[in-house]
């Protein structure tokens, strides 16, 4: 009896011998084997704060460049309910835009020059497909590709003068618009709870233009004509909010307001609607707590 | 008194629980402390050739329409470059856009000068020598048993094209009257490009696989600007670095 047991003892000497024959292609008897590996931390139940840079990719008759931040927190393992506000700093008509009314005279309809200044939007999203990359053969790090979709509200404007003006760039505030967002893209944890994300989000929402400052198109030309002094205004109409742009030597703030005026009369002359799809790449950071 | 005696069987299993743990220390851990599969890739690129052919469109270009076919020849000599050369064929044209600029576009005259639009440039045909470094190899799952394996690269390259230029609105006709549809100034000129660009592939088996990718394309071009719109001669060059930005998805084969 003790010798048989002393022999089993040594069997596990003997075994790492037996098995080795190397791994790879190109050997012909190389075996493909499906290996079930348990991931090694989950989201499910935790928060994820994310720090985006987001700029738009389809700058057509508007550029927009901002920053956003959206706190998640992940039902399952690829469902989460999340919250994000978007603030796009530089939200002004393209270059292209600018062409057209310098070289040709033209400009974009007032629904397509719609700008966006910044947006909430709450939202699910759903990481159906889960891998793994790892960079030079060497560090491996998980990834997850995902899809978002969100309702909320867009807070618009409308640029009235061109950089090129002598009171500069100048805007109007066009409102709240409800708005839909769209996204698809992907995390690469680099650990259990850091991960850099890449996505595009598409923002949808309504270019219908009736009111700048609150004012409607028969106030702007009442404004345009008693700067600062128009009597009448529909309700809600700001004309002082008009009064924007660089403080020129002998332009006095009529006429700036007056200026602005005219722009916004320009743009509400003829109304226009659609639905304005602006594109953005959002990179960024998140952490998992 | 107790006599020490030799156990051969606690030998045997002290050496056996040694060799047990000493299969246990084999296991690799990742980064984040769970154990690591390690695997060989599936898909290998050392030593291959690969020729693909894609359908791309360019993305940034308002003024002109253009799309075409981009054809690839190159090799892999290690798992994360490949080189060789590119060249792209384009369909251009200018876009709704441009066309309604032109129809809206006044009588001329002198007063005010006007500028050129930039970005009208058409780039038509193109060869480079292109290198690709592909530092990224991963896959994932889709539906849970179908694993698609993939690849994300950077690619840079260099070479020369064929930029045709049609203005927008400067006409090659002195007169104050409204230019004719095919009547604006045009050039064509061999121009030096460079390229840079990013995509993934995706591995459909050992020799097929999918390919996504944007690239700019990146050259010098001018417009004129101060321009006498009665005078085609007036003017003056402006020269900026134009940038083409495209997308393009096609096939690649690799044996």
């Amino acid at each position: 009896m003790r010798t048989l047991f002393t022999l089993l003892m040594f069997v596990p000497l003997a075994a790492p011998a037996q098995q080795v024959p190397a791994v790879g292609v190109p050997d012909p008897d190389v075996q493909r084997i499906h290996v079930l590996e348990k991931r090694p931390f989950t989201e499910a139940g935790r928060w994820e704060l994310s720090f985006f840079g987001a700029t738009q990719v389809n700058p057509k008759f508007t550029s927009h460049t901002g920053v956003s931040v959206e706190l998640a927190y992940h039902l399952r393992e690829n469902l989460a309910a999340q919250l994000g506000v978007s603030y796009f700093p530089l939200a002004v008509q393209s270059a292209l835009s600018e062409e057209l009314l310098t070289k040709a005279n033209e400009a974009p309809e007032t629904a397509e020059a719609f700008l966006l200044r910044g947006n909430a939007v709450a939202g699910l999203e759903l990481m159906p497909v889960y891998g793994k990359l790892n960079i030079f053969d060497g560090k491996i790090l998980r990834l997850g590709f995902y899809l978002n979709a969100g309702l909320g509200v867009a807070k618009t404007r409308l640029q009235l003068r061109q950089s090129t003006d002598p009171i500069g760039r100048t805007f109007g505030d066009t409102g709240f618009r409800p708005m839909a967002a769209l996204g698809a893209g992907f995390r690469i944890f680099l650990t259990d709870r850091f991960t850099v994300r890449l996505e595009l989000r598409d923002f949808v929402y309504s270019g219908y233009v009736s009111r700048v400052n609150g004012c409607n198109a028969a106030d702007v030309i009442n404004i345009e004509a008693s700067p600062g002094t128009a009597t009448g205004l529909s309700p809600g109409c700001d004309q002082n909010a008009f009064d924007q742009g660089n403080h020129l030597p002998g332009k006095t703030a009529a006429d700036r307001i007056s200026l602005n005026a005219s722009g916004a009369r320009d743009l509400l002359k003829s109304p226009s609607a659609d639905v304005i799809n602006n594109i953005a790449f959002q990179g960024g950071v998140s952490w998992l707590f | 008194m107790c006599a020490r005696r030799f156990r051969p069987e606690i030998l045997a299993a002290a050496l056996g629980l040694a060799a047990l743990s000493a299969r246990a220390e084999e296991v690799i851990y990742g980064p984040d402390g769970a154990p690591t599969v390690v695997q060989r890739k599936l898909h290998t690129m050392t030593g291959r050739m690969e020729v693909g052919a894609a359908f791309d469109i360019s993305m940034n270009t308002a003024l002109v329409d253009q799309f075409g076919a981009l054809v690839t020849a190159t090799y892999h000599p290690n798992e994360w470059l490949d080189f060789g050369p590119e060249v792209v064929f384009h369909r251009t044209r200018l876009s709704t856009l441009a066309r309604n600029v032109r129809v809206d576009l006044r009588a001329r005259t002198s007063i005010p000068p006007r500028d050129e639009f930039a970005n009208d440039n058409q780039l038509r045909f193109a060869g480079f020598l292109a290198a690709r470094l592909a530092p990224i190899y991963g896959k994932f799952n889709l539906a849970s048993e179908l694993s698609v394996h993939f690849q994300a690269f950077l690619l840079a390259g260099a070479g020369v094209g064929a930029v045709h230029r049609e203005s927008i609105n400067l006409c090659q006709d002195p007169g104050t009257d409204v230019c004719n549809a095919d009547r604006y100034q045009a050039s064509d000129a061999v121009k030096g490009i460079g390229e840079v660009g990013g995509g993934f592939r995706f591995y459909f088996g050992q020799h097929w696989s999918l390919r996504t990718e944007v690239r700019a394309y990146l050259f010098p071009s001018s417009y004129k600007t101060g321009n006498d719109l009665t005078q085609p001669s007036s003017g003056n060059a402006h020269s900026y670095l134009a940038g083409i930005v495209t997308i393009a998805f096609g096939l690649s084969l690799l044996f």
